[in-house]
């Protein structure tokens, strides 16, 4: 039963008692928010779950310690029949009803945990020492298609952290760039994910991706491909969240696109804000990439996609938006395709190493461009929106983000701002009274509200 | 849940295990056996536990082995990132008693022959015109504690004793470790280096290796025979090929005596001294031209850093000694020192 069901059902005692409605109404009301009879308790299969990932790296341990007591062909039969066993109880109290049911995720977690230790059961018994990223590959894919096979959101966890290794291993141990990851994990999963309408997974696929991604853009070109890749995927994501804001099914998995995309333009906007923002993302120059031309060419694709698809959904978030008449709440959106079109293709994002000025401006000793005011204008824009936002639809949590958005960017600032101690004051009396007016004005349409509740 | 599914990835799961085993299985029973020379070391793997990271003789190819793509990656003045984990193959050429020695490495598979396949290595050596491969077969996995026992082994009673792989061979280049074991014969090399100069201030030059003592010392349960002058100076390949030529590799080898003849019963060893100032233990430096290409005393080589070297003690082969009194207990594998350089250095 989730949070909101029990506190509904509690108040609904309290509005019985209370006279507020009769025992017929309360009944008719609970019978609306009743979890049908074989619902899963996420707690069994959370904790259930979790103890069988435990229980399977234990028997990975276990393995490694290598008896040599226990016969070639008994270590096979020992694995190959633990395999089989779990999965097998798994989908055989999968079909029961009861807690059996609620056991078959945790089986069947234990089988591709098995499945794993296996592999490199096989690896040591034959004493293999291939290329090892392969191992989490085929793992991988192994938890992937039992999770597809039995729609299991502890599985798609496992298949997803595995592949996300698996990319980790190939690019860092041997320099290979796995752009399948990248399929595998955001269609493989991703798919999954929406079809079951996890936010849990969800948020493990994004954080999947945004590791995935920012390691291929730093092997492909450095910091600044990691960065503009990151940037790109995270307009793409507060689009595609506020696509889902109409539908209530996907409440959770919006809100997870929505933290995603939003930290990460966050973090992307606040690293460009300095003046060594720009020293930090040179430009790569394409012959000094050491990989073979294809594999820069998916990468490149890969970036370019990430750009097109994210200004094509804001356009159409805002084509839906102005037919259903809610053309203004458009305008604090535009702020994030606006400033990814600018990273890309403004003059000083072209030019601008052409065009460096000698520091130290703003206390910054060396090379500037402009770039830097231009994505402090970007951070202040998403905080102010936020505040307004905010105060607007009384949405505390929004007004409280945007205050400290603005408040850390100012203080950021602090070290840049000219050494006049006079300057620096102006400034925080100015934020100080910003914030004050913030919360006037949030009491002042609270108490209109209450006043007049339409 | 769709059952029919389920069952299939459950199938797939185990099949998959299964087919890692069992093609294994199958190189190990039906491949061709080889014998390959390690140095082995003992790291530890948090998945598999406790393994002997065996480093082969041909796991470092000098360019003069390598032939088709691999000469031209080696000629690539870029980084080497890009030819990282290609697939390469590498032949072999097999003796009477199953010992393999690389004779070449391409990135194009052999037609036929004994060859295995492997990839070029995440720290590729190509400054000095050599590439580091993999085989898949660098692991020797044993139980926990085992590990330290070899190391300590190999450093301790087997000191100077290499260990050899024994190594199945499909037709299409995959390789199974089948076992390991010790050569009967150990070789320990002790150089020997004056102290510095002292006279002056600062002190002088130190100067290089001037000899070393050789022991070489059986270590099986039976008597093995030994070729008391059979020990050449070779350049340590790990190293890459190296400028340097021992002037006896150039010079007409004796014809063997059965003066040279030594039986050492087990647990016995028999001891030499190399003088690295004799002229018979001189070098050329191949990188030099006309008369600068002189012999130099080993001795003399203090300034040679990228020099380095091993005293391997070859034997005859057995056709040439049958006429030597119990020639049946002659041993006749090689059995190379650890690499050393003139100014000091000693791996």
């Amino acid at each position: 039963m989730s949070k909101r069901t029990r506190w509904l059902f509690s108040e609904i005692d309290r509005w019985i008692s209370g006279g507020v409605i009769s025992r017929e109404q309360a009944s008719s009301i609970r019978a609306l928010y009743e979890e049908p009879p074989g619902a899963v308790s996420w707690g069994l299969v959370v904790f259930s779950s979790i103890g069988a990932a435990i229980v399977g790296l234990g028997i990975i341990l276990l393995f490694a310690y290598n008896w040599h007591a226990i016969p070639k062909f008994g270590k096979l039969a020992l694995i190959l029949g633990a395999v089989a066993a779990a999965h097998a109880g798994g989908i055989l109290a999968g079909q029961r009803e009861g807690w059996r049911r609620q056991l078959s995720e945790a089986l069947c977690v234990l089988g591709t945990m098995v499945f794993g230790a296996g592999i490199w059961l096989v690896a040591q018994v034959y004493n293999i020492d291939e290329h090892f990223p392969a191992g989490f590959l085929i793992w991988g894919l192994g938890a992937l298609a039992m999770a597809w096979s039995i729609r299991s959101v502890p599985q798609a966890i496992v298949a997803t952290i595995l592949l996300t290794v698996w990319d980790g291993s190939e690019l860092f141990k041997f320099q290979t760039s796995m752009n399948w990851a990248l399929v595998l994990v955001g269609f493989g999963v991703g798919a999954l994910a929406l079809r079951l309408r996890s936010a849990v997974l969800t948020a493990f696929v994004l954080a999947s991706l945004t590791l995935i991604t920012i390691f291929h853009g730093s092997f492909m070109g450095g910091s600044y491909v990691a960065w503009v890749d990151m940037y790109a995927l995270s307009v793409l994501l507060v689009a595609a969240g506020c696509l889902l804001g109409d539908r209530a099914t996907t409440e959770g998995q919006r809100g997870v696109m929505t933290f995603f995309g939003c930290a990460g333009f966050l973090v992307c906007s606040y690293i460009r804000s300095f003046p060594f923002g720009d020293d930090m993302m040179s430009r790569p120059r394409l012959e000094t990439i050491q990989m073979d031309r294809w594999t820069v060419w998916l990468g490149s694709g890969y970036r370019w996609l990430l750009l097109a698809a994210a200004i094509a959904l804001f356009i159409a978030l805002t084509v839906r938006r102005v037919r259903a008449g809610r053309a203004l709440a458009t305008i604090g959106d535009l702020i994030y395709p606006i400033a990814l079109i600018y990273s890309e293709f403004s003059w000083e994002s072209i030019f601008g190493a052409q065009r460096r000025i000698q520091g130290p401006p703003y206390g910054y000793d060396g090379q500037y461009t402009g770039n830097f005011i231009a994505f402090n204008l970007v951070c202040l824009a998403v905080a102010v929106t936020w505040m307004v936002r905010g105060c607007r639809f009384g949405n505390l949590r929004q007004t409280v983000l945007g205050s400290l958005v603005l408040a850390v960017v100012i203080m950021a600032r602090f070290h840049d701002l000219p050494g006049s101690l006079a300057t620096r004051g102006l400034v925080f009396v100015a934020l100080g009274a910003v914030l004050f007016a913030e919360g006037f004005y949030y009491r002042k349409l609270r108490a209109r509200e209450q006043e007049d509740p339409r | 849940m769709k059952m029919k599914l389920a069952v299939a990835v459950a199938l797939a799961q185990v099949g998959v295990l299964a087919f890692m085993a069992g093609q294994r299985e199958w190189v190990a029973r039906t491949g061709r056996v080889v014998t390959l020379r390690t140095a082995p070391i003992d790291p530890n793997d948090p998945m598999r536990g406790e393994y002997v990271k065996l480093n082969y003789e041909m796991s470092v190819v000098p360019r003069s082995l390598c032939r088709d793509g691999v000469t031209a990656w080696l000629d690539d003045k870029r980084t080497a990132t890009p030819y990282l984990d290609r697939r390469v193959y590498a032949t072999l050429d097999v003796d009477a008693n199953g010992f393999a020695e690389l004779t070449g490495l391409s990135d194009l598979q052999p037609k036929g022959g004994t060859y295995v396949r492997g990839r070029v290595d995440s720290s590729v050596w190509q400054s000095n015109g050599s590439i580091r491969v993999r085989y898949g077969i660098e692991a020797l996995f044993v139980e926990e504690g085992a590990a330290k026992k070899l190391e300590d082994q190999r450093r301790g009673e087997k000191a100077g004793v290499p260990m050899d792989v024994d190594v199945a061979l499909d037709p299409g280049g995959l390789a199974v470790v089948k076992g390991y074991h010790w050569e009967p014969l150990g070789l320990v090399l002790t150089t020997e280096r004056p102290p510095p100069v002292r006279r002056t201030v600062p002190a002088g030059p130190r100067p290089g290796i001037q000899g070393a003592t050789l022991v070489l010392k059986n270590h099986s349960d039976r008597p093995v025979s030994i070729m008391t002058s059979s020990f050449r100076l070779i350049n340590n390949r790990l190293r890459g090929e190296g400028h340097f030529r021992w002037v006896g590799e150039d010079a007409a080898r004796s014809a063997v005596a059965p003066s040279d003849l030594r039986l050492l019963q087990p647990g016995e060893e028999f001891r030499v001294h190399l003088d690295f100032s004799r002229p018979e233990w001189s070098v050329t430096d191949t990188n030099k031209k006309g008369d600068e290409r002189l012999p130099v005393a080993l001795g003399a080589l203090a300034n040679a850093w990228d020099a380095s070297f091993r005293i391997e003690y070859a034997p005859p082969p057995a056709a040439e000694c049958t006429s030597l009194p119990d020639a049946g207990l002659i041993w006749h594998g090689r059995l190379p020192s650890r690499a050393f350089n003139p100014s000091g250095g000693v791996d």
